[in-house]
């Protein structure tokens, strides 16, 4: 099962920053993340384990009755790129991909 | 980076209160562009803000900062309501190929019942 998650734009990178108040300027401030060596800012792992949730629940999956959720973080993901989660309901598996064909984040559920 | 001996292991942050209210629901859900009757599950990240008090009192360099892995355990459902009270912790420090691995973990409580459960790896330096 395939979701699209849309295009990570900095304006979801702040949203998320005020949510969990996670403000590491590599994520918000992009001279900073240019700095760093980057070619831009990037996304909170967590905001993409977030998305990983949404897309399970979309997926008809109650998260209410989660017992284990854990992820590996793969890949950066930077502003402007393009998310999409695979589930795989009988593995209890999820990967989201960016840009069609880049792993950034693999999770399991039980 | 000061890396602590091992004497001064475990690190413990400041207790964090956490309210699952409505604001905070919605402020994660805006994020997610979301929206659902339930709490996110990973609206505990909320409580990882212990975590960056350690890697600051650690002096880390937060540009060579990586989240590795991250896993939640859930001993009963995440309510809207609930008013959490999280412990975070740093146990040891590793080093592995040229960087520092920091497990941390997370325990979120309810009263005296203990709601959820975190690990956290956060790898600083290395490739």
């Amino acid at each position: 099962m395939k979701t699209d998650l849309g295009v990570i734009t900095q304006n979801h990178i702040n949203d998320y920053a005020d949510a969990s108040g996670d403000r590491n300027p590599i994520h918000l401030n992009e001279a900073f993340a240019k700095s760093a060596g980057l070619p831009s800012t990037i996304a909170h792992g967590m905001l993409t384990m977030g998305l990983a949730a949404k897309a399970l629940e979309e997926s008809g999956f109650d998260i209410s009755q989660l017992k284990n959720f854990e992820a590996k973080f793969k890949e950066k993901v930077f502003v402007n790129e393009r998310l999409v989660a695979e589930i795989d309901l009988s593995k209890k598996e999820i990967r989201i991909l960016k840009n069609s064909d880049i792993v950034v984040l693999t999770a399991s559920w039980t | 980076m000061k890396l602590p001996s091992s004497e001064e292991f475990p690190i413990h942050a400041p207790v964090l209160e956490i309210s699952v209210d409505k604001k905070l629901c919605e402020a994660f859900e805006k994020a997610f562009q979301a929206t659902s009757a339930n709490v996110p599950p990973t609206i505990l990240a909320r409580g990882l803000e212990g975590i960056f008090g350690i890697l600051n009192q650690l002096e880390v360099d937060w540009k060579s900062l990586f989240h590795a892995t991250q896993s939640f355990e859930y001993h009963q459902p995440l309510q809207k309501g609930m008013r959490l009270r999280i412990e975070c912790s740093l146990n040891e420090s590793r080093k592995r190929g040229g960087a520092i691995w920091l497990p941390f973990t997370m325990k979120a409580f309810q009263g005296k019942d203990l709601v959820a459960e975190g690990k956290t790896l956060i790898v600083v330096g290395g490739a």
